[in-house]
């Protein structure tokens, strides 16, 4: 009902001046700015998934954005002009961003609505160069390992993340080359700018009595897909 | 298009109670649906504005457990999920209403897995798989799973310590409503006749997602 039909009362025998001044006010404040939700009717067609249209963004931080989640997206191709390349003198034992397999969001302040991030990624990592003799049988023993890969929010390495990367050197040891995939939600983030990435930390190699021989070398991450979510709840 | 009809008062019409009345009349029962004047559709989109459109069931729903070897069955899944590091590798309860609510829910795994040496070659092969159960108890334990078949990954280790990661990703696809619905984690070794073989799961997050419409 537009108007109030306590306050909007009809014209008796006798139509006065002040009457019709006070019901054309009553009808001036109303139409200016006295409408509230109830006068309005909800059963209509129109529902609230048909208003407003998603905004999409490209490059340099490609995303989708949309009312109650943001996806950001990125993706490195397999070939091997476009592999990230580690070794173990540069930050040996030292977690490093992958390149592709990070993304920075904003989290929008929030009432009354919690807010969390969802990470999928996937990637295809393998070591080779190095002189390590094959292990014992096809094992993959702790002294092979060069190399663990771990989610990360804002620095804090996320529990449930960690893949482990084994040499695949001298023996060409390609069951060593490991197509990695970490599914994980992070619930309660807080609002403003939130760094998700995948890190790598390199193992010190031993030198074998020779710095240009190691027994891992080169660890090269490929075909990065990395797609990060705000979910707000 | 919402339109308000006044009758239209000519020169040297009486001005009276009636027409000042059918004038209020006119406005008091004004009611017309939104349309698409309205509303421009080139603009319109699924985009959600409910208010927790998005649901992650917290507490117990998320197993978060690293450097913990599990006990694998052997021939087939066991009767309860598999434990790493002493916690079973479940997620729920959930209050799921995919018909009613038209909810739609997406559980994902994912982990880390090395096969334990010596095993026996060319037999060690592992298989992986969700279930879901609506009378779980953890704390039992008891309750009865039902396979979820497009979940199932199997991984042949040829009795070698060797790692690997796994995920899977799966829109649950019943139609029925619960509001204690769990997921679980099945693995067993798949050839009953070789025994012996072993596997480590670290790192196992298993959580899940309702999305609302």
């Amino acid at each position: 009902m537009p108007l109030n039909p306590g306050t909007w009362v009809g014209f008796s025998s006798t139509v006065t001046d002040a009457a019709l001044t006070s019901h054309i006010d009553q009808l001036e404040e109303w139409l200016n700015g006295g409408i509230v939700a109830a006068d309005l009717k909800t059963s209509s067609w129109v529902k609230a998934r048909h208003i407003d249209p998603a905004d999409f963004y490209g490059s340099p931080a490609p995303r989708w954005e949309g009312v109650s989640r943001i996806v950001h997206h990125r993706k490195v191709g397999p070939r091997l002009e476009d592999v990230a390349l580690f070794v173990d003198d540069v930050a040996a034992g030292r977690w490093v961003t992958v390149p592709g397999l990070a993304a920075r969001l904003r989290v929008h302040p929030q009432v009354n609505r919690s807010v969390s991030i969802e990470t999928t990624c996937s990637f295809y990592a393998y070591e080779v160069g190095g002189s390590a003799a094959s292990a014992t049988g096809n094992d993959e023993t702790a002294t092979a390992l060069c190399a663990e890969f771990a989610l990360f929010s804002n620095g804090t390495q996320i529990s449930g993340t960690l893949r482990k990367q084994y040499r695949g050197t001298a023996a060409n040891k390609f069951y060593a080359r490991k197509q990695h995939s970490i599914q994980r939600l992070i619930h309660g983030v807080s609002d403003g700018i939130n760094d998700v990435s995948v890190k790598v930390k390199v193992y010190t190699a031993s030198l074998n009595g020779d710095p240009q021989v190691r027994d891992h070398k080169f660890v090269r991450v490929q075909a990065r897909n990395f797609i990060s979510k705000v979910l707000y709840l | 298009m919402a339109r308000v009809d006044f009758p239209e008062i000519q020169p040297g019409d009486a001005l009276d109670q009636t027409v000042l009345n059918t004038a209020a009349t006119a406005l008091l029962t004004q009611s017309s649906n939104i349309d698409g004047d309205n509303v421009r559709d080139g603009g319109l989109d699924e985009r959600n504005f409910a208010d927790e459109s998005v649901t992650w069931r917290p507490g117990t729903s998320v197993a978060f457990y690293t450097t913990g070897s599990s006990a694998i069955a052997l021939g087939a899944a066991g009767a309860n999920p598999i434990q790493v590091g002493g916690a079973y590798v479940d997620s729920g309860p959930y209050d799921y209403s995919p018909v009613t609510r038209l909810e739609k829910l997406l559980v994902k795994l994912s982990l880390h897995y090395q096969g334990v040496s010596p095993g026996t070659p060319g037999d060690a092969e592992f298989t992986f798989q969700l279930g879901y159960s609506t009378d779980w108890n953890p704390a039992g334990p008891s309750g009865t799973w039902t396979m979820i078949a497009a979940t199932k990954r199997r991984v042949a280790l040829r009795g070698y310590a060797t790692a690997g990661t796994l995920s899977i990703t799966h829109k649950f696809d019943q139609t029925i409503a619960s509001a204690t619905l769990w997921f679980g984690l099945f693995v067993w070794d798949n050839n009953a006749a070789g025994g012996n073989d072993a596997l480590t799961i670290e790192d196992a997050s298993l959580y899940g997602i309702i999305y609302k419409r």
